[in-house]
């Protein structure tokens, strides 16, 4: 089977590793702060992914896309230090009681969206993160994840059944 | 779609988008290079050039792996066809593969007993557990009329002649006194059973169920699934949680596996259920490197709860059954229930 390699793609594999970061750091920072909520969890998954490429660059940047498996990195260095700091999900009544603050501005985040992330785990949260502002199609998020579609669709719908829900509580209270 | 699905999407794009905005992708972060022990701090602003400052000392940065574990596939035993291997703490032993599971004896008030099957006449491998709340002495049990292997029985070492022709041949395997025993009126099925006993290399012997790092999977990913297999645990009298089974599994249990459990709902806390502890173990290559790596799941069958590094699921029966053969479900209290 062909595989379709972009020219992004292409010019990746001959980028060493500093220049490859140079160039896709802060579309990783902005995605690892999606995924984890926290601009400190986002640099230390971030950092984790990077660390762990960097030891086998020779490898990654010869695959048709470097950026998935950092993205992987990122989300299962996220899950794995999530794991370990025995966190749980929130309810959203409990998100919204406590007034999320996002850490990196320190302002009160009031969407129903965001809050409703707040409380989503890890997967489901970076499964949902990988298809609306990524835009990934779910094989690719698949991929990333390493699950089946047909769990990602599952992730991805209760989401936004959670999601719809708290939305039409706000718009209710407006 | 419908319009509301359209605007619910939008909504969630542009808060997605909303937000990512507010992250700093200026900071300093701190990546540690391999092989040279030097520490690079890379700092992006609006300017391309990348600094490097080099440390004197290298500050050790968490690398988020399979917690310095260092996988070994689990070793390739040869089973004659028709065989198949048993696991016990640390040992396993060969067994014809038609073989039932039942119970081994016990000692209880210096006298043997058993307490459960399989049925007079059945040829099984018996381990030292309550299958029933049937218990027979020993001593009064009808003569043997199949052969048996007996894993850990409080039987001295030795040969015991037995009605019937039988034979019952006891040695012990390792310093910790651990037996086995296998009764036959065939000597070189004695003389086999008796050369496959090796020490175990596919589980370990012990577990801590509360070893936060018992589930983990490799930051990576995974490549090609190079083997799949399950240990099975119960606690001691001391608690302490030793191997009871093992089982090397088919690929295709791990893709059913899988698929049965990934989007599995979450579960709740730990119940009060008869204990027993499932760890779920692939070996897959290493998509970029050259040693396998693995990833694991728990599964705590008595409460019905598998946990995985995305957290807590409920443990289904169909999750279950892809990887529960007679063998788990004839050994493991949480499948037998409570007895004694």
């Amino acid at each position: 089977m062909d595989v379709v390699v972009t020219e992004e793609q292409a010019a990746a594999r001959d980028l060493s590793f500093d220049d490859w970061v140079d160039a896709r750091v802060p579309a990783l920072l902005r995605f690892a702060y999606l995924v984890t909520g926290s601009q400190h969890a986002a640099e230390d998954a971030v950092q984790s992914a990077l660390t762990r490429a960097c030891e086998k660059w020779a490898r990654v940047r010869r695959t048709t896309d470097p950026d998935a498996y950092v993205r992987r990195m990122v989300v299962n260095a996220h899950i794995s230090a999530w794991r370990r700091s025995g966190r749980r999900e929130l309810p959203v009544a409990e998100v919204r009681d406590t007034e999320v603050v996002d850490h990196a501005t320190g302002v009160a985040t009031g969407d129903a969206v965001w809050r409703v992330c707040g409380t989503l785990p890890p997967q489901q949260r970076a499964a949902v993160v990988l298809r609306y502002y990524e835009d990934l199609e779910y094989a690719e998020i698949a991929e990333i994840l390493g699950v089946t579609q047909a769990t990602v669709r599952s992730h991805v719908h209760r989401a936004l059944v959670a999601m719809r829900a708290e939305l039409q509580e706000e718009d209710g209270d407006e | 779609m419908s319009e509301y699905d359209d605007d619910l999407e939008r909504r969630v794009r542009a808060s997605l988008d909303t937000h990512a905005g507010k992250v700093d992708t200026t900071v300093a972060l701190r990546i540690d290079r391999p092989h040279s022990r030097r520490q690079r701090w890379l700092a992006l602003g609006a300017v391309a050039a990348v600094v490097v400052a080099i440390a004197a000392i290298t500050v050790p940065v968490v690398v988020l792996d399979d917690h310095g574990r260092s996988p070994e596939r689990p070793a390739a035993v040869d089973v004659p066809a028709q065989w198949r291997t048993e696991y016990w703490h640390d040992i396993s032993v060969q067994v014809p593969a038609g073989w039932a599971w039942g119970a081994g004896p016990l000692s209880r008030d210096r006298d043997l007993t058993r307490c459960g099957g399989p049925r007079v006449g059945t040829p099984y491998v018996g381990r030292p557990i309550y299958q029933s709340d049937v218990c027979v002495l020993e001593r009064l049990a009808p003569a043997a009329t199949a052969p048996y292997v007996w894993l850990d029985a409080p039987v001295e070492p030795g040969t015991v002649d037995l009605p019937n022709g039988y034979v019952q041949d006891t040695v012990e395997v390792d310093a910790d006194g651990t037996t086995v025993t296998v009764g036959s009126d065939d000597s070189a099925l004695r003389a086999r059973v008796l050369a496959s006993v090796s020490s175990q290399r596919l589980c370990p012997s012990t577990i801590d169920p509360d070893d936060p790092n018992l589930v983990h999977m490799p930051i990576d990913g995974t490549g090609e699934l190079e083997s799949f297999h399950l240990c099975a645990y119960s606690p001691d009298s001391d608690d302490a949680y030793e191997l009871v089974y093992g089982r090397v599994l088919e690929s295709r249990s791990y893709d059913a596996f899988r698929e049965a459990s990934d989007d599995a709902p979450a579960g709740s806390a730990r119940c009060k259920a008869p204990p027993g502890l499932v760890v779920l173990t692939a070996t897959s290559d290493d998509l970029y490197g050259d040693e396998p790596v693995t990833r694991t799941w728990v599964a705590d069958v008595g409460c019905g709860l598998l946990t995985s590094t995305a957290g807590q699921l409920r443990l289904t029966e169909r999750a279950i059954d892809t990887w529960a053969d007679q063998g788990l479900r004839s050994t493991l209290p949480a499948f037998i229930g409570w007895q004694g």
